[in-house]
C-alpha cells in the first residue's frame, strides 16, 4: 500500500503518482488551509498570498521526504510553509512579530481542524464558525463584517459606525476572544490559560 | 513565566481565528450573514 500522505480518506502512492496529478490533488485539498495558516502566521492575507504559491512548489519538491510515520501531511506541509515564509521575510528584511508559543497556539487550532469531523473539505470545516459568529452581539458582528468582508480600515469603520477607532479595535479584539472560546469548545481544545 | 507562555499561546489561537474569519467571510460572508445593520451606518460628511 502506498504512503498515506494526504489527509485521512485519501491515499496515493508517491512512487506511482504522476507529478502533475499529485500537484493538483495537493493544491485542491490543501491550498485554502495553507493560505489561511499563512495569514495567521504573517498577520496579513496579502503577505500569505505572496508565499503560498512558493510553498506549494517547495512541498512538491520535497514530497519524497515526507514520512507518514512521523506525522500527518497537513502538519508537515505547514512546517515547510512556515520555514519558507520566515526565510522569505528575512531575505526581504521584513519582520513579523511572533514567538514560539504563538506558533504553537496557531498550530493547536489548525491541527484540531485537520481532525474535526465537520467534513473533509476546508470549506466544510470553516462553516463551523457560523454558529460561533451568531453568538456575537450586533455591534461586534457589524464591525467584523466591515473589517473582514468589506476589508475596510478601522478608521473608516469608525467613521461609518460613528464610534471611535479604539472602540472598533476593542470590538474586533473582543470578537476574536469570544470566537476563540467558542471554537476551543467546538474543537475540544485544552484551555491555554 | 508559565502565565506569559499561556498568554502567548492564547494570542496564537486568536491569530488563527483572525485568519479563519478572513477565510470565512471570503467564502460565505455575502451569503450567510445579514447586511450590516443600517441603524449603525451614518452618511459620511466631508469637511469643506
Amino acid at each position: 500500500m502506498g504512503a498515506p500522505y494526504l489527509t485521512k480518506g485519501t491515499e496515493m502512492s508517491v512512487a506511482h503518482a504522476d507529478i502533475n496529478e499529485l500537484s493538483e490533488a495537493l493544491i485542491d485539498k490543501h491550498m485554502s488551509m495553507l493560505q489561511s495558516y499563512l495569514t495567521a502566521l504573517l498577520g496579513s492575507p496579502t503577505l500569505a498570498e505572496d508565499v503560498v504559491q512558493d510553498a506549494f512548489i517547495r512541498i512538491i519538491q520535497k514530497i519524497h521526504t515526507f514520512d507518514p510515520n512521523k506525522g500527518s501531511f497537513p502538519v508537515w506541509a505547514r512546517t515547510i510553509a512556515r520555514n519558507l515564509a520566515f526565510n522569505q521575510l528575512r531575505s526581504k528584511k521584513r519582520e513579523v512579530l511572533i514567538d514560539a508559543q504563538e506558533i504553537e497556539g496557531i498550530e493547536d487550532v489548525y491541527s484540531a481542524l485537520d481532525e474535526c469531523d465537520e467534513g473533509n473539505e476546508w470549506d466544510d470545516k470553516i462553516v463551523m464558525l457560523r454558529q460561533c459568529m451568531s453568538k456575537l452581539s450586533d455591534p461586534m458582528s457589524d464591525t467584523c463584517k466591515l473589517f473582514y468582508f468589506n476589508k475596510q480600515k478601522t478608521a473608516d469603520i469608525a467613521e461609518a459606525l460613528q464610534v471611535t477607532q479604539s472602540l472598533v479595535l476593542k470590538r474586533l479584539e473582543r470578537a476574536r476572544g469570544s470566537l476563540r472560546v467558542c471554537i476551543e469548545g467546538k474543537l475540544q481544545l485544552e484551555k491555554a490559560s | 513565566m508559565n502565565e506569559q507562555k499561556n498568554n502567548s499561546r492564547q494570542r496564537g489561537r486568536e491569530k488563527a481565528i483572525h485568519a479563519l474569519m478572513y477565510a470565512y467571510y471570503q467564502r460565505h460572508g455575502h451569503l450567510q450573514l445579514p447586511s450590516v445593520s443600517r441603524r449603525n451606518i451614518v452618511p459620511r460628511v466631508k469637511a469643506s
